[in-house]
C-alpha cells in the first residue's frame, strides 16, 4: 500500500481512512460495506434534515456512497474520512436542492395521499395512541421547526445541519463547504438569527418562564 | 478554494455582536473575544435575553425526529456497485463474493460439478437437515482479520483426534455456517433473540445427554456436507473448527442451550425474505450483524401484534420493561439458587458487621430516617422499609441487597463536607447570581418542592438548567462559587484519608492530572473522584456501597458484568 508521509499519519489515526485505502487499493467491497454500515445513520440523518423526505434522503445518501466508490481511485487521505464524505454529500445535496427549486415538486405526504384525502385510520390513529394534546404538540412543533429549517437558504441549512447534528466545528464545516471559517461564522450567525425570529413564539412553550430579564428587554423594545 | 463572502441571498448585514454571540455559544471564540462577550452579557440584560433566545431556538431543533436508514440500506447500496475489475486477491479466496469479509456470507447449493464463479445476484439458500437439497456455505476469506497463517498460530495443536473433530464439525455445519464465533452464538442465545426464557427453561434436575442435539445427517447428505466443508477457504475452516472447539469446551447444558439457539436462528434465517437475509449476512462485523438481527426481529414482532395494539408504543414498552424486569429477577434467583435453598444470606450480609455497614450506608446516603431530606420517592421508601424488615425477620437479605444496589445506582451520592455551608440544599442558600435566575417576580422559586432540602439532588437540579447558566461567568473570581465541595480539602476527613492512602496511589499520571483540572468544579470534581474509585474497584467511605464495587456487580448486577442504569 503506497501511502505518502502525511497521509500515512492520517491513516494511522483514522480507522475509516484505513478502510477507504483498502477500497481504493484492493477494491475491497468488504471494507466498503463496513464504511457504509458505519456512516449510513449519520449520512441519512443529515440528508433527511436537509431535504425533509425520508425516501429522497436515502436515495441521496446512497448516491453519495456510490460516488465514494466510483471515485475511490482518486482518493487521497488529507483530513478525516468523514470530512471527505460530507464534502461529497454537500455537493450532491446542494445540487439536488437547487434542482428542486428550478422544478418544484409537490411533496407527497401521507396526509394528502389521494383524491379521497386522508384514510380514516391514518387520520385517527395518532390521536388515539397517545394523549392527544401531547401528540399534537410534538407533531405540530416538529412541523413548525421543519418549516423554519426550510425557510433558510440551502447553504445556511447545510451549515446548520452539520453544526447541529454532526457537531462539526466551524473549521470542519468550512472544509466541507469550501468556505473560509469567517464565511462560515457569518453564514451560521445569519441562519441562527433567522431561526430565532421564526421560532420566537415557540421558545418558552414548554412551561418554563422566560429568563428574568427577557421580559424587561422586550418591554423596552415595544 | 475557500470562498470569503457568503452568497447575496444569505440576507442583510448582521449586527456584528450577534455574530460574536453565536460564535460564543458555539464555543468558537478565542479567549479574548469570549471574555469580551462575557463582559457584555454580564452587564447587558438585553444581550442576555438575546443569547437565551438564540440558544433556546437552536435547542428546539432537537425536537425534530431522528431519521434512521431502512435495515436494507447497506445491501441495496452494495447491490448498485459497479462490477469490480479483477483485482489481486489472497490465494485462498473464493471467487467474487458479494461482500468480502471472513464472516458467514452467501449460502449456495453445491453440486459435484466444479463450481463456477457464483453470480452476485444468485439467490442464497440454506436448508438444514430437512429437505433434499443440502445447501452448503461458500465463504469469502479476504477479510482483514482472516489470514490462515495468523490463525493457525493462534490455535494450539488439537487435543482431540482430527477425524473426530471434523466429523462433529461436518454434522453441525449447517449451523456453524451461519455463525461467527462463540460470542456471537452466546448473544444469539439471549431471550430477546433466540434463547429460551430462563424462567421457563431452567430445570436443574433435567439431564441432557451430551451431544444429542437432533437428527444426524447420513449417507449422501453427509457426503455433500463433507465436500462443502473441505471446499471452504482454510481461514473459514479454522474459524468453524474454533467455534466447534469453543462450544465443546463448555458445560453440556450450556452447549445444548447455545446450539438450540443457533438452530432457531438458522431456521429463522432460512425463512427470512431474501433482502432481509442478505442484510443480516452482509453485516461487516458480528456486532453489526446482531444489531441487524435485532432490528428485523423487532419489526417482525411489531407486525405480529394485533393491529389495534400496533400504535400503542407506550403500552408495548411497558410490557417489554415488565418482561425484562421479570427476567432479571429470575436470573438473580437462578444465580443464587443454592444460597436461597439453604436460606443463606449472600455477601456482604453473611456477617453481622457486613449487614450493619450496608444498613448504615443506606440510612446515611438515602436519608431513610429523615422525612425532609429523604432522597427516595415515597414508593421507594416504602419498598425499602418492607424489604428491610422482611430481611431482619426472615433472613431474605438477598432481596434487600439487590434493592439497595439498584437504589445506589439510581441515586448516586457525592462526597460530603464538614462545612455545611458547602452542602446547600435550600433555595435561600443559593449564591446571589443563581438566586436571581431562579426567583420568580412574586418571590417564589422555580423549583419543584420535592427537590428542596435534598443533597446533592437540589444543587444538581439547579445546574441542570444549563441554558441559563451558560450566561453566568464561569467561575470565581468572576462567577459564582461552586455549589458543593469541589476539592479534596473540602471533603470530610474520612474521604480525604481514603484519597491519600488508597485512591491516589493507584491513579495513573493522566488520571491525576485530569482530576486536578477539575478542582473547584462541582459536581465534576467529586463525580470524577467517585468514578476513578469505582474504576479501581474501591469504595468511597460514606459515598458508595461498602465493599469492592466489582463484588457488588458480580453478586447483584442483573446482567453479567454490567451495573444497573
Amino acid at each position: 500500500m503506497s501511502v505518502g508521509h502525511t497521509s500515512s499519519q492520517f491513516a494511522l489515526r483514522d480507522p475509516d481512512i484505513r478502510l477507504m485505502l483498502r477500497v481504493r487499493d484492493a477494491d475491497d467491497t468488504g471494507a466498503f460495506s463496513e464504511l457504509v454500515e458505519r456512516f449510513q445513520h449519520r449520512l441519512v440523518a443529515v440528508m433527511h434534515h436537509l431535504v425533509g423526505s425520508a425516501d429522497e434522503a436515502e436515495d441521496l445518501a446512497q448516491e453519495v456512497f456510490l460516488r465514494v466508490y466510483r471515485t475511490r481511485k482518486k482518493y487521497t487521505p488529507k483530513a478525516k474520512f468523514s470530512t471527505w464524505l460530507f464534502t461529497i454529500a454537500n455537493n450532491l445535496a446542494l445540487n439536488a436542492l437547487r434542482d428542486r427549486q428550478r422544478r418544484p415538486v409537490l411533496p407527497l405526504e401521507v396526509r394528502d395521499s389521494g383524491p379521497l384525502g386522508p384514510r380514516p385510520t391514518e387520520a385517527l390513529a395518532p390521536t388515539r395512541d397517545e394523549p392527544p394534546t401531547h401528540n399534537l404538540q410534538q407533531q405540530e412543533l416538529a412541523a413548525v421547526i421543519r418549516q423554519a429549517l426550510d425557510g433558510l437558504n440551502e447553504r445556511q441549512r447545510m451549515a446548520i445541519v452539520l453544526n447541529k447534528f454532526e457537531d462539526m466545528n466551524y473549521a470542519d464545516i468550512a472544509d466541507v463547504m469550501g468556505l473560509s471559517t469567517k464565511a462560515v461564522k457569518s453564514l451560521l450567525s445569519r441562519a441562527r438569527c433567522k431561526l430565532r425570529e421564526t421560532l420566537q413564539g415557540y421558545i418558552y412553550m414548554d412551561g418554563d418562564a422566560p429568563p428574568p430579564d427577557a421580559g424587561a428587554a422586550s418591554d423596552g423594545d415595544a | 478554494m475557500a470562498t470569503e463572502n457568503p452568497a447575496p441571498d444569505d440576507g442583510p448585514a448582521l449586527d456584528p455582536f450577534e455574530a460574536e454571540l453565536v460564535a460564543y455559544l458555539d464555543g468558537e471564540l478565542d479567549p479574548v473575544a469570549a471574555r469580551k462577550v462575557e463582559l457584555r452579557l454580564a452587564k447587558d440584560p438585553a444581550a442576555r435575553a438575546r443569547a437565551a433566545e438564540l440558544k433556546k431556538s437552536y435547542d428546539l431543533l432537537d425536537y425534530l425526529p431522528r431519521p434512521e436508514p431502512s435495515p436494507t440500506f447497506t445491501t441495496r447500496t452494495l447491490d448498485k456497485l459497479p462490477a469490480v475489475k479483477a483485482a489481486p486477491r489472497p490465494a485462498n479466496a473464493t471467487p467474487n463474493p458479494a461482500v468480502s469479509t471472513s464472516m458467514p456470507v452467501a449460502l449456495e447449493p453445491l453440486t459435484d460439478e466444479p463450481r463456477p464463479p457464483a453470480p452476485r445476484a444468485a439467490r442464497p439458500r440454506l436448508a438444514l437437515w430437512v429437505g433434499a437439497a443440502i445447501a452448503v456455505a461458500a465463504f469469502a476469506a479476504v477479510g482483514y482479520f482472516a489470514t490462515a497463517a495468523a490463525r493457525s498460530a493462534l490455535f494450539p495443536p488439537e487435543e482431540e483426534p482430527k477425524i473426530e473433530v471434523e466429523a462433529r464439525v461436518i454434522e453441525n455445519l449447517p449451523l456453524y455456517a451461519v455463525a461467527d464465533d462463540l460470542a456471537f452464538v452466546t448473544a444469539l442465545a439471549t431471550p430477546d433473540l433466540f434463547g429460551e426464557d430462563p424462567a421457563v427453561a431452567f430445570d436443574p434436575g433435567l439431564k441432557i445427554p451430551p451431544g444429542d442435539t437432533g437428527d444426524k445427517p447420513t449417507g449422501k447428505q453427509l457426503e455433500t456436507l463433507t465436500k462443502a466443508f473441505r471446499a471452504l477457504p482454510a481461514a473459514r475452516r479454522d474459524e468453524i473448527v474454533k467455534l466447534d472447539r469453543d462450544l465443546h469446551a463448555l458445560d453440556a447444558t450450556v452447549r445444548v442451550r447455545l446450539l438450540r439457539a443457533l438452530e432457531a436462528y438458522a431456521v429463522w434465517l432460512e425463512r427470512l425474505p431474501d433482502a432481509e437475509r442478505r442484510g443480516v449476512l452482509a453485516a461487516a462485523t458480528p456486532g453489526l450483524r446482531l444489531d441487524t438481527i435485532g432490528k428485523v426481529r423487532d419489526q417482525q414482532w411489531m407486525a405480529a401484534l394485533p393491529p389495534a395494539l400496533r400504535g400503542k408504543s407506550e403500552l408495548i414498552q411497558q410490557w417489554r420493561d415488565d418482561e425484562a424486569h421479570r427476567r432479571e429477577r429470575t436470573a438473580f434467583v437462578l444465580r443464587h439458587a443454592e444460597a436461597f435453598a439453604a436460606n443463606k444470606a449472600p455477601w456482604p450480609f453473611d456477617t453481622e458487621a457486613g449487614r450493619k455497614e450496608v444498613i448504615e450506608f443506606a440510612k446515611h446516603t438515602f436519608k431513610t430516617d429523615d422525612p425532609k431530606k429523604c432522597r427516595l420517592s415515597t414508593e421507594e421508601l416504602a419498598e425499602y422499609r418492607r424489604l428491610h424488615s422482611t430481611a431482619e425477620r426472615e433472613n431474605t437479605w438477598a432481596w434487600y441487597g439487590l434493592f439497595v444496589y439498584q437504589l445506589s445506582a439510581r441515586h448516586p451520592y457525592l462526597p460530603e463536607s464538614d462545612n455545611t455551608k458547602l452542602m446547600l440544599a435550600e433555595p435561600n442558600d443559593l449564591p446571589e447570581s443563581y438566586a436571581r435566575v431562579f426567583k420568580k417576580k412574586d418571590g417564589t422559586w422555580r423549583f419543584k418542592q420535592s427537590m428542596i432540602g435534598k443533597w446533592p439532588d437540589f444543587p444538581l437540579e439547579v445546574l441542570k438548567d444549563v441554558s441559563f447558566l451558560k450566561f453566568l461567568p464561569p467561575n470565581p473570581p468572576f462567577g459564582p462559587p461552586p455549589l458543593g465541595p469541589a476539592r479534596l480539602s473540602d471533603f470530610k476527613p474520612s474521604v480525604r484519608e481514603f484519597a491519600t492512602k488508597e485512591l491516589f496511589p493507584k491513579l495513573s499520571g493522566e488520571e491525576k492530572s485530569s482530576l486536578q483540572r477539575l478542582e473547584g468544579k462541582w459536581p465534576d470534581y467529586p463525580q470524577r473522584f467517585v468514578q476513578y474509585a469505582r474504576q479501581h474497584d474501591l469504595s468511597v467511605p460514606g459515598v458508595t456501597l461498602p465493599g469492592p464495587p466489582k463484588k457488588w456487580d458480580a453478586t447483584y448486577g442483573t446482567r453479567q458484568g454490567t451495573s444497573p442504569k
